[in-house]
């Protein structure tokens, strides 16, 4: 039991005194995350809007897919990105073997459903009357759009937090795509892997539980917009 | 002048039975226009196809009326999730208007509310019939050519009914605005209206008053009118083409020098009937009509 204790002030003493390499894992996740988060919610949102607003043929099939998508496993994913991006790969020519970039793309992969997903139930959770009362009140196209998705801002919060949870504490992508290599592409959940593995239980708490203040923290600072 | 001219209006969701079959409808231009009939019966569906919302159906409507002149104001009414006065600014701003702060205030006049107690409330903090007040403001305030509002005296208390009524009125005096209403509340619709329709399977009717009865064992629904319909305070004696009920009378309602509308409660139907006779409400009575009088639909 004693590891325990001894994480939790390992944690609160590399969060106070700035343990350097501490703290380019967490810059490494935090950039990489974020990044991809954003890019997953800039093409996401639209098209679960489409996929949750419109009625097309293949929707259902569209809707299966991106449903069971939802529990792709993250090793799978790097897998599949590292034979896309290795120098044998189609996409070796990049150059985004065991770099963030190439995390990012399958920390993309992993959450682009969850967002998709998500957003399609949040569009299909707002009443037939919201539609009819923007319309009413001469919301039209890219108006329409931006108030429909405004009105249903808490479900495509929830969906974004859920993505950014997911590839935040993400060890498999990091592993197999970056590499986990120190001061470059050593993220708070590969640096938590390796340090367990070598048996500093310790630090892998402390790192744990620094991964839990980055989802506080993201989580508190996101909770304004839930009150507006 | 007509609102919409509708001729072999047909629309249903399926191949099945058709929600809306109107041989013939004109609505007139100016005044407010009171929808009534059973659940079911198609006034929502015919409102969504009025205001431009549903576009795939069959037969003609003729009208003047631009969708952007319409506003419908649905039956559950959606307030945006913002304060009430960022609501009532919503359309206005889309509409590049600038008069925002005097149409506002206008507008929530007529529907009586107060400016400071709640402009800055947010939409969680409204009651139903406060939502359904800031709704109809919100619609008030583009001042449109045409308001259809599906039921809006649904689930609200006399006070807010009668705002509703007096906003109704206004602006159809002030800015000789028409409305097309849906109500279940006969006697707030002709307390609000100018003329009256009522609808069953689709069907539109001239009359605000009519009965519509359904016969069990031959699935079908016939017309009842209310003046053909006797009422007595004593037992009426039967007769072999006549149905005789018990009711209770529930309200009344004046309708010329000499001719009042009882609405009777028969406990599994209402009846309007058409009578000169006095009857106090809450009063025992004998309903009975002809048989022959049922007019099929």
């Amino acid at each position: 039991m004693e590891f325990l204790t001894q994480g939790f002030s390992e944690a609160f003493k590399i969060l106070f005194t700035g343990d350097p390499e501490a703290f380019s894992a967490v810059y490494a996740t935090i950039i990489v995350s974020s990044f991809s988060v954003l890019c997953s919610a800039v093409a996401g949102f639209p098209l679960g809007f489409i996929l949750g607003f419109y009625n097309f043929r293949g929707k259902k099939t569209l809707r299966l897919v991106s449903d069971t998508l939802l529990s792709l496993p993250t090793v799978f994913v790097g897998l599949v990105v590292y034979a896309l991006i290795t120098s044998r790969g189609p996409l070796g020519g990049f150059n985004l073997l065991f770099t963030l970039k190439g995390i990012g793309i399958g920390q993309f992969i992993l959450s682009f459903p969850i967002i998709v997903s998500l957003s399609a139930s949040a569009v299909e959770s707002g009443e037939e009357s919201l539609a009819l009362t923007l319309k009413s009140l001469g919301a039209e196209k890219l108006n329409f759009f931006l108030s429909y998705l405004w009105e249903i801002r808490h479900g495509l919060l929830t969906a974004f937090l859920t993505a950014y949870g997911r590839i935040l504490t993400e060890v498999g992508v990091s592993m197999m795509v970056g590499g986990n290599i120190k001061w470059k592409t050593r993220t708070v959940t590969t640096a938590i892997a390796l340090e367990t593995g070598k048996g500093y239980f310790e630090t892998g708490i402390a790192l744990g539980c620094i991964l839990l203040f980055i989802a506080l923290f993201v989580n508190v600072s996101l909770v304004f917009l839930r009150k507006r | 002048m007509h609102l919409f001219s509708i001729r072999n209006l047909f629309f249903s969701y399926s191949d099945k039975s058709p929600v809306i079959d109107i041989k013939e409808l004109d609505l007139e231009k100016d005044g407010i226009i009171i929808f009534s009939g059973p659940n079911g019966s198609g006034k929502t569906t015919l409102f969504k196809i009025l205001s431009g919302f549903i576009k795939n159906y069959s037969g003609d409507i003729a009208t003047n009326l631009k969708f952007s002149s319409i506003s419908f104001l649905p039956q559950e009414p959606c307030l945006l999730k913002r304060s009430v006065k960022k609501n009532l600014e919503y359309g206005l701003k889309l509409r590049k208007v600038r008069d925002i702060e005097e149409r506002i205030d206008h507008a929530l006049d007529m529907t009586g509310l107060s400016r400071d107690k709640y402009l800055k409330r947010k939409w969680f903090e409204l009651s139903g019939g406060e939502k359904k007040r800031v709704a109809l403001a919100q619609r008030l305030v583009l001042r449109p050519l045409l308001m259809i509002l599906d039921e809006p005296s649904e689930s609200v208390d006399s006070e807010t009914k009668y705002y509703l009524s007096q906003a109704v009125k206004q602006a159809c005096f002030e800015w000789k605005t028409s409305f097309i209403i849906s109500t279940h509340d006969k006697i707030w619709g002709t307390q609000t209206g100018d003329s009256f329709y009522s609808m069953v399977r689709g069907k539109v009717f001239p009359g605000g008053f009519l009965n519509f009865v359904k016969s069990e064992h031959l699935n079908k629904f016939f017309i009842l009118r209310p003046e053909r319909i006797k009422i007595s305070q004593s037992e009426i004696s039967p007769n072999l083409n006549e149905k005789i009920f018990k009711g209770v009378v529930s309200s009344c309602l004046l309708v010329s020098g000499k001719e009042f509308f009882y609405s009777a409660d028969c406990g599994f139907m209402g009846l309007w009937v058409k009578s000169s006779k006095i009857i106090p409400t809450g009063s025992k009575v004998f309903i009975s009509y002809n048989k022959n009088s049922l007019e099929l639909i």
